[in-house]
């Protein structure tokens, strides 16, 4: 039996008058790699950043790895790369290895640990070349895969990802979705949400629908399934094209 | 010069705010947060005359009221959460209209007005000079033991937030900082001038530094560097200390972003 990651129990949320999400529950096992999908406004976002606790609960409850979102102490296990435009300061002045050392040990590692694991996920994205290079020098491709490897030195368990392939080129972005595959396939379980049907139906292996007051979790291969729920949640018949 | 005691206490205390300003200073403009300097340094102005009036030392007057202005900038904040720009306007226009009423109401405060709207070197005593120490501490000691945190806030707010640091309460520790720092620069630079100790350097130093800790080094080296001078121009040609200070590290910008230009 794998490990419940992420549990999500009879969860509404509403901004002033406005109901975004209605009594949604479901839960995230060990190795999971998640895609969530749906059009504007339907609550995507606001479903990804109360799991990482970003939002308060207004009804129901989130457990990680068991405990609840608010007050868990398992933080360190999971990394979240955001929509880079909405929360990277991407005119920072520091370098890559200076931009991951320093999160890493703002998490409370000592320098010594920091600086293996910067190296070691370098390593890992391949972009020793970048490491002394400030953060606001590089490409849009470029800094992606510096928030990867961000994201990835702290060997986290879940990693959540908001539209992580807006505004890169197709390269990166396939770049992107084979290390996610790669961290996938070692155990790392992914949740990620995105605009993008067609590559959420291609790398993942759930996909949840949401739509106004519906949401539905499908297992990657039950393809008449999830046709129907995104035809129901875009109001438009949806056929989709694997990568 | 060195042989006056006033110059000797001007220059402690300038070269500890020229160590200080920058080093928050960074963080200040990597947050895009430099308007709260100003705004805040408004609000110190009308705890001068408050003191004044009160006749208690300056300096308490300002770390009293900016303090509460720091407070209402947070309550502000709340209640503006997509309009935070608006905090700071209120507070700025009513420090400023805080302390011309109050001013209205002494006349104590009148005569020494420009010296604490451009700074002084003539006017520091050595209780200010603890005080100024005190709080240099304080400053000090937060952003070192929460430098890692402060770094990865102000990269990636939500990613931080997301892994466990609680970036309301650092946050709001900072403009707290940003108070004491404001307080502890007014009697040299002077209330109008002193959110430019907190960029100008920085700015200096973001041009020619290659790591984030090297633009802190730099920052704090111009800033040295302007402060000296500054406050050296003011002894011998009788200037404000804060318009010397600020005009040079102005220069100091101008040369760095030419010189860059011409390589």
């Amino acid at each position: 039996m794998k490990d419940k990651i992420l549990e999500v129990r009879n969860v509404s949320f509403s901004y002033e008058k406005s109901q975004v999400l209605q009594n949604i529950s479901f839960d995230i096992f060990e190795g999971d790699y998640l895609g969530v999908i749906g059009p504007n406004g339907s609550g995507k976002t606001t479903l990804l950043k109360l799991c990482l606790g970003l939002i308060p609960l207004q009804t129901g409850e989130i457990r990680l790895f068991g405990e609840d979102i608010q007050k868990t102490s398992n933080r360190k296990k999971l990394s979240y790369i955001s929509q880079k435009s909405n929360s990277f300061n991407i005119s920072f002045p520091a370098t890559v290895a200076e931009v991951i050392s320093s999160s890493i040990m703002s998490l409370g590692y000592d320098k010594k640990s920091a600086a293996k694991m910067t190296d070691s996920a370098i390593e890992k994205i391949g972009i020793e070349k970048l490491k002394d290079k400030m953060i606001g020098d590089l490409s849009g491709g470029e800094q992606q895969k510096a928030f990867i490897a961000k994201a990835i030195a702290t060997e986290p368990r879940i990693i959540f990802l908001d539209e992580p392939t807006v505004g890169i080129d197709y390269g990166s972005e396939q770049f992107f979705y084979n290390i996610m595959h790669h961290l996938n396939a070692q155990g790392v379980t992914v949740f990620m949400v995105s605009h993008d049907i067609s590559a959420v139906t291609s790398y993942t292996n759930k996909v949840a629908c949401i739509g106004e007051n519906t949401f539905h979790i499908h297992l990657n291969d039950e393809t008449l399934d999830m046709q129907k729920s995104l035809t129901n949640i875009y109001g438009k018949n949806m056929s989709f094209i694997a990568h | 010069m060195l042989e006056y005691a006033f110059m000797q206490r001007a220059l402690f205390a300038g070269i500890l705010i020229a160590a200080i300003a920058p080093f928050i200073g960074t963080f200040v403009v990597v947050r895009r947060m430099s308007l709260i300097g100003d705004s805040l340094s408004h609000v110190a102005l009308s705890g001068v005359v408050l003191a004044a009036i009160a006749g208690v030392s300056p300096v308490i007057g300002a770390l009293g009221i900016t303090l509460a202005g720091a407070f209402f900038i947070f309550f502000l904040k709340e209640k503006y959460r997509s309009y935070e720009e608006i905090s700071l306007a209120v507070i700025m226009s009513a420090g400023i209209a805080l302390a011309s009423v109050l001013m209205g109401l002494s006349t104590d405060i009148r005569g020494n007005f420009l010296s604490y709207l451009f700074g002084s070197i003539a006017t520091i005593t050595n209780f200010d000079i603890i005080l100024i120490l005190i709080m240099a501490a304080v400053i000090l000691v937060f952003i070192s033991r929460n430098y890692y945190k402060l770094f990865h806030m102000s990269f990636d707010e939500e990613g931080a937030k997301a892994m466990g640091i609680n970036t309301e309460h650092i946050g709001r520790i900072f403009i707290i900082l940003i108070a004491l720092t404001v307080v502890i620069s007014m009697r040299i630079v002077g209330i109008l001038l002193i959110s430019s100790m907190m960029v100008i350097p920085v700015a200096s130093a973001m041009q020619i530094s290659g790591s984030f800790k090297g633009t802190i080094i730099t920052a704090v080296g111009l800033a040295i560097l302007s402060m000296i001078s500054g406050i050296t121009a003011s002894f011998y040609f009788d200037i404000p200390s804060g318009g010397a200070i600020v005009l040079i590290s102005v220069i100091i910008l101008i040369s760095i972003i030419v010189f860059k230009g011409r390589r």
